[in-house]
């Protein structure tokens, strides 16, 4: 276990520096010079060079870069040129309903995803299962913005949640229900999408591991059934769940600004597009970096549990 | 080998028929065999039509007894091992006939129909039980060690936590005492550091290892009857004799009766008192070992033990083979299966099936219309010696 965590781990800084590197490169490749959009009507070539020179945009790169690195590891992300705002201001603004609203989502649509599978697994292509595969695929061909429209009846207008309303965002701070029911429909909008994957992901690995050979030898000692399914059947058929799970939070920690747009809500996708339509260079190198970085620790922390559940992977 | 009690267990099935409607129990008498097996057959509902894997399987097992049943690749005998446990799932599969197997009486007199014995016997119907029920004999009265060692230990759970599982769960030991036990046992079947092994997972251990493992769990609960589907098939020969020698010695220590699922004659030859040959789903020679192997009377009983190699040939002997190829289940000849590749075939063996008949000779049993003529048997202990059948049992 232990080498294949340092594995793992010298592999996600490889990957981070990576991503740090094509972050860094964005101000140099992308149309247009920060200046520009800085000083927009009010740019002449000479206020232009004037105000490069003082970002420090006229060093060689790799000055830049190693300044922009040795930043970035202090996060220390600076003041936002075109606001005058600190970043980690704005930072501190969006990240928090995002990864709120990533976490919340992913566990209900696991909530709701492992005992359903579980259903479906003990008697393949019975009613349920049918019924289950049926409404799941007809659940995923739902756009997102339609749904949250239809969950907004439901649950703000017959059940009358508080707060649950677009543009109602109730930081956890100040009021932690409150909140919650200000997020509950993106969450549960978000949470189907995984939910369906997780759903199929699991019951199709049940349903293998069920038929594997040990499952008959482990009834040939006299368990119950339900010992068989907990002990010998889930820890192998959740490996790909846990990848599913993986690959899904990291696209959520972008992909909600569909569900913010909607809501009204200060995330990090909703920052992003703003960033990138500004353009806003240090805004977006700031966002990569720690969206990166986040979607590198949850890799991680996946790596880490599949590595517990499936002692063949962490002995490689 | 005691006499074929084809008669008495007649009896007993009998009995257990007659017991419901006066709702008292008839007890099975003190020398009724462990398992007794009667007209088992074993069909598949699958999209082709139904499969019949095991026709008209009957036979008795008594207590201390070692039964070798032999035959090819799909000749039946892991779905008849699978079908005597209960084991085939219920879904799909269908199971005729009846499995009795003699387990413990733990009721009162007054249940009992007639005089209560000293160690009183009741007639578990495996073939009809629920899965609810059978979980109450599994592990604990019979047990099975699976073929492929690999595929049947979980990936993912610890070799001593597969051991202890069986029993806490079963026996209700603590976890402090199922571990000594487990451990008690991987001694047992050979494990040299066992405290370091139980923390292992399967794939920490090699083939052999691993089937002892397999063998530790079955034993684990002290079963009566344990079952042994080809356990030597995925291992190398060295490893094969010292698995075979550990279950011969494990079956004397346990006093168990076992049953030996092979593909190798020279496997049973040995370790074996009686043997069942299988073709197509069919016993076609049952008797004492020495019977079958000295006076045969089945071709292709004849033909299997032509074609196990053996070390007194000389080197680049070609091994003797069985023309043709074991035949589909699912179309079977209307005579004798194995008329089609039989070198004595007859007119009436396309025909007409031969039944299981007993040899004038020896009194065991096979099924054949132009048999194989009797020999004498030399009078012995019915486990044969490898020398003396010319078998090459052990192969190290």
């Amino acid at each position: 276990m232990g080498r294949y965590l340092v594995k793992r781990l010298v592999f996600l800084v490889w990957i981070l520096l990576s991503v740090m590197f094509l972050a860094f490169l964005i101000i140099h490749l992308l149309p247009g010079d920060p200046a520009q959009a800085i000083l927009q009507q009010g740019w002449t070539p000479q206020l232009g060079a004037a105000l490069n020179k003082s970002l420090g945009l006229d060093k060689p790169l790799w000055q830049q870069y190693l300044s922009y690195v040795w930043n970035m590891a202090h996060l220390n992300f600076g003041t936002d040129w075109i606001s005058g705002q600190p970043i980690s201001q704005t930072l501190s603004q969006c990240l928090p309903p995002t990864i709120e609203m990533v976490l919340l989502s992913q566990l209900l649509a696991l909530v709701l995803a492992i005992p359903l599978a579980t259903l479906a697994a003990l008697r393949p292509s019975g009613i349920f299962d049918r019924l289950a595969n049926m409404g799941s695929f007809g659940l995923l061909s739902v756009p997102t913005y339609v749904v949250i429209t239809l969950l907004y009846i439901p649950i703000s207008e017959w059940l009358g949640v508080p707060n649950s309303g677009p543009a109602s965002y109730v930081p956890f701070t100040q009021d932690w229900l409150a909140n919650i029911e200000s997020l509950s429909i993106p969450i549960i909008a978000l949470s189907i999408g995984s939910f369906v994957v997780y759903f199929r992901v699991f019951r199709a690995d049940l349903i293998t591991s069920l038929q594997d050979e040990f499952i008959t030898m482990a009834r040939s000692k006299g368990i119950s059934k339900s010992r068989i399914l907990f002990r010998h059947a889930y820890r192998p058929s959740s490996v790909a769940l846990l990848s599913a799970i993986g690959v899904n939070m990291a696209g959520l920690i972008t992909g909600t600004f569909i569900a913010e747009s909607v809501f009204q809500i200060n995330g990090v996708g909703g920052q992003l597009l703003q960033a990138t339509q500004q353009p806003d260079y240090q805004l977006i190198q700031a966002i990569v970096f720690v969206t990166a970085t986040l979607i590198i620790l949850i890799n991680f922390a996946i790596d880490l549990l599949t590595g517990y559940i499936d002692p063949r992977i962490s002995r490689d | 080998m005691s006499a074929e009690s084809v008669d008495e267990t007649a009896e007993a099935v009998s009995a257990v028929d007659n017991a419901t409607p006066s709702k008292k129990i008839r007890l099975l008498p003190p020398d009724a065999p462990l398992l007794s097996v009667q007209n088992v057959t074993t069909s598949f509902l699958t999209p082709r039509g139904v499969v019949t894997a095991v026709s008209d399987v009957s036979f008795d097992l008594y207590t201390n007894e070692v039964v070798g049943i032999v035959g090819e690749s799909g000749s039946g005998k892991t779905v008849l091992s699978r079908t005597l446990m209960g084991l085939q799932p219920k879904r799909g599969v269908q199971v005729d006939g009846s499995i009795q197997f003699a387990t413990p009486f733990t009721g009162t007199a007054d249940e009992v129909e007639g005089p209560m014995d000293e160690n009183p016997l009741v007639g578990f119907e495996i073939a009809r039980a629920k899965e609810s029920e059978l979980r109450k004999i599994w592990g604990t009265d019979i047990a099975m060690v699976f073929q492929d060692p690999m595929t049947s230990l979980n990936p993912v759970v610890r070799v001593g936590t597969q051991i202890s599982e069986g029993l806490r769960v079963r026996l209700g030991m603590s976890r402090a005492n199922a571990k000594k036990r487990a451990i008690e046992l991987l001694t047992q079947v050979g494990i040299p550091s066992p405290e370091e092994r139980y923390r292992m997972f399967p794939n920490q251990l090699s083939g052999g290892m691993r089937q002892r493992v397999m063998i530790a769990i079955a034993l684990a609960c002290n079963p009566r009857l344990l079952l042994a589907d080809e356990p030597t098939t995925g291992l190398d020969v060295t490893i094969q004799a010292q698995i075979l020698n550990l279950l011969e010695q494990l079956q004397a220590d346990y006093k168990m009766s076992v049953i030996l699922v092979t593909h190798d004659l020279g496997v049973v030859a040995t370790r074996t008192d009686r043997i069942i040959v299988m073709y197509a789903g069919r016993i076609v020679e049952m008797g004492t070992t020495r019977d079958v192997f000295y006076s045969h009377r089945m071709p292709y009983t004849e033909a299997l033990l032509g074609s196990t190699p053996k070390v007194a040939d000389p080197s680049h002997t070609r091994l003797t083979t069985i023309p043709g190829r074991p035949p589909d289940i699912l179309n079977l000849p209307q005579g004798c299966s194995f008329a089609p590749r039989c070198k004595y075939v007859t007119e009436k063996c396309l025909s007409e099936r031969p039944e299981l008949t007993p040899s004038e000779a020896t009194g065991h049993f096979f099924a054949c219309w132009n048999p194989i003529p009797a020999r004498a048997v030399p009078v012995a202990s019915p486990r044969a010696s490898a020398n003396e059948i010319g078998v090459d049992s052990d192969r190290d």
